[in-house]
């Protein structure tokens, strides 16, 4: 009997030993299970709150963008600070989930310690407690893994946009640069590196001073009230309303898109400047005008007016070219260009035709303010002969009597031409690298008696200092004589003559056999 | 009306971030044991 209760006690003890190690390693492996498993589907579990569901009661993200105070009025990019707020938080709650994963645990452990069947549920705590201490250790290697990947996935995906960017940039400023798509502001003069743009949203007023690829967007970015806008010209920017990111005045001539040429015209007051601007652009829209159908087809010449000012100031310039029409004397303030977009065999020019009034280059404090005329290459001198003391003196006095009423008399053109030519030196301009037409007007009113104008100007009008000077210092010039005015509906041929010169150099084909 | 337009702004994004790290941490050990 004996031997039986020693049998029966030694199969108790088996059996205790073999439940204990049966129960320790399964709780121990389903611990490690629950906590190894756990802690990385914890950390997706908060990822996918956060980047996906945008669960409402998500705690406000710690690390916020900070942008400057005078940025654009746009949505950050997400890869320029907001995606690193978001994997923050990410972490933040995840490492939440894992610890709320872990004290679950821990108190699934500790129950086991604390139950009437001591024996049976101590086993299950102590290989728990072994396999918890295990997962938590494997776990939190595993999420933090998940974490490097998630940081990896953000901080790849943020190089990547940022060069992405960059190249964007880089490939509209090489594009811009072949095209030569040099931008200048009709009103302060000033280069525009980039035009400043106007949110196309409905009744936005925002304005984005640098709508490129950056930090508010690649391709595209969004204005605060939501509108998307294009970044680039390549991809059609200039469709929005421009503006001059220096004075914030508008460029409705939707700069950009075509090589822009500042025409600036020079010559003391009276000379005749801006009825010679209004017979050059009214011989430019008979072109334009005059084509017929099939010439259209294949070498279509057209001329618009580049903005609002342009039109109101030039639409009626053909009516003021009459003989008997005196045009009102230019207001000695700092011109506005006018804006010319002129379109020759599929290709676009804007021109820039800046109009001082002569006083503005009598002195050097005033012309220095003409900022735009270190931006030419091309400047056009207009020189009244009657303003000439030495040819007005050989005049008979019938023929003084005549012209008196038209006579400029403004000091020698001589002066203009001087103070010009220094301060576009002044400037930093290389006139060699310019042409210059000197224009004599008033062809209407006085023959020159020879086919060679600087022979005429220099014998006739004395001034053969002005003649070699402007052969001396510009890399071209050439001398016309011109007469502004227009006839039964028909432009002298001076006019055409002076603009396929000026014109012909920078890429505008003009429409042959017209006049 | 700005957290809107940024939760609307930022959708894409949020979800490539998501799929592209699901994708890499399901991959990535699969790729190991290839590898090995």
């Amino acid at each position: 009997m004996p031997f039986v209760y020693a049998l029966l006690v030694l199969l108790g003890i088996l059996l205790c030993l073999a439940y204990v190690a049966c129960a320790v390693p399964i709780a121990a492996i389903a611990a490690c299970a629950f906590c190894a498993l756990g802690m990385p589907i914890a950390y997706f579990t908060g990822l996918e709150r956060v980047l996906v569901g945008r669960d409402p009661s998500l705690p406000s993200p710690v690390r916020r963008v900070k942008l400057p105070a005078d940025a654009d009025p746009a949505v950050p990019q997400y890869f320029y600070g907001p995606a690193l707020a978001d994997a923050d938080l990410a972490v933040r709650i995840a490492s939440g989930e894992c610890r709320r994963l872990c004290q679950r645990a821990s108190r699934i452990v500790g129950s086991a310690f604390a139950t009437d069947l001591p024996p049976l549920t101590w086993p299950l705590g102590i290989g728990g407690a072994i396999g918890m201490a295990v997962g938590t250790v494997v776990g939190a290697v595993a999420t933090a893994g998940c974490a490097c990947v998630h940081l990896l996935a953000v901080g790849i995906s943020a190089a990547a946009v940022r060069a992405a960017g960059s190249a964007l940039r880089a490939a509209d400023s090489v594009v811009l640069r072949v095209k030569n798509v040099k931008m200048v502001c009709p009103d302060c003069y000033g280069r525009v590196p980039y035009p400043a743009y106007e949110c196309p949203g409905d009744g936005c007023t925002h304005r984005h001073r640098d709508i490129r690829p950056g930090r508010f967007g690649i391709l595209r970015r969004r204005c605060q009230c939501g509108a998307q806008m294009k970044t680039l010209l390549l991809f059609g920017s200039a469709g929005m309303n421009a503006y001059c990111p220096r004075c914030n005045h508008p460029l409705e001539h939707r700069p950009g898109h075509a090589p822009e040429l500042v025409l600036p015209f020079f010559g003391a007051a009276g000379a005749g400047k801006t009825r010679l601007l209004f017979s050059m652009v009214t011989q430019l829209q008979q072109w334009s005008g005059k084509q017929k159908p099939a010439e259209r087809r294949g070498k279509r010449f057209a001329v618009q007016f580049g903005d609002s000012t342009t039109t109101r100031k030039l639409e009626n310039a053909d009516q003021l070219l009459s003989p008997d029409i005196d045009i009102d004397k230019t207001r000695t303030e700092l011109p506005r260009a006018y804006v010319i977009r002129l379109v020759s065999m599929r290709r676009t020019r804007i021109v820039h035709m800046f109009d001082a009034a002569g006083e503005l280059f009598y002195t050097s404090e005033r012309t220095q303010e003409l900022g735009y005329l270190d931006k030419a290459r091309t400047f056009i001198l207009v020189i009244d002969p009657l303003s000439v003391e030495a040819f007005w003196d050989r005049l008979l006095p019938d023929q003084q009597g005549e012209l008196k009423a038209v006579r400029s008399a403004a000091p020698s053109p001589e002066l203009a031409y001087q103070q010009a030519h220094q301060e576009i030196e002044s400037m930093g301009m290389r006139l060699r690298k310019a042409r210059l037409a000197v224009v004599f007007s008033r062809a209407d009113l006085i023959d020159t008696r020879t086919e060679d104008v600087a022979i005429w100007a220099r014998d006739e009008l004395g001034l053969g200092n002005l003649v070699r000077s402007a052969r001396l210092n510009f890399g071209e010039a050439c001398f016309f004589h011109t007469a502004a005015v227009m006839t039964g509906g028909v432009l002298d041929e001076s006019i055409p003559a002076l603009l396929r010169w000026v014109l012909a150099r920078n890429g505008i084909d003009l429409p042959e056999g017209l006049s | 009306m700005t957290g809107e337009i940024e939760e609307r702004t930022y959708l894409w994004q949020r979800r490539y971030i998501f799929a592209v790290t699901l994708g890499a941490v399901i991959m990535l050990p699969i790729l190991i044991a290839f590898l090995a």
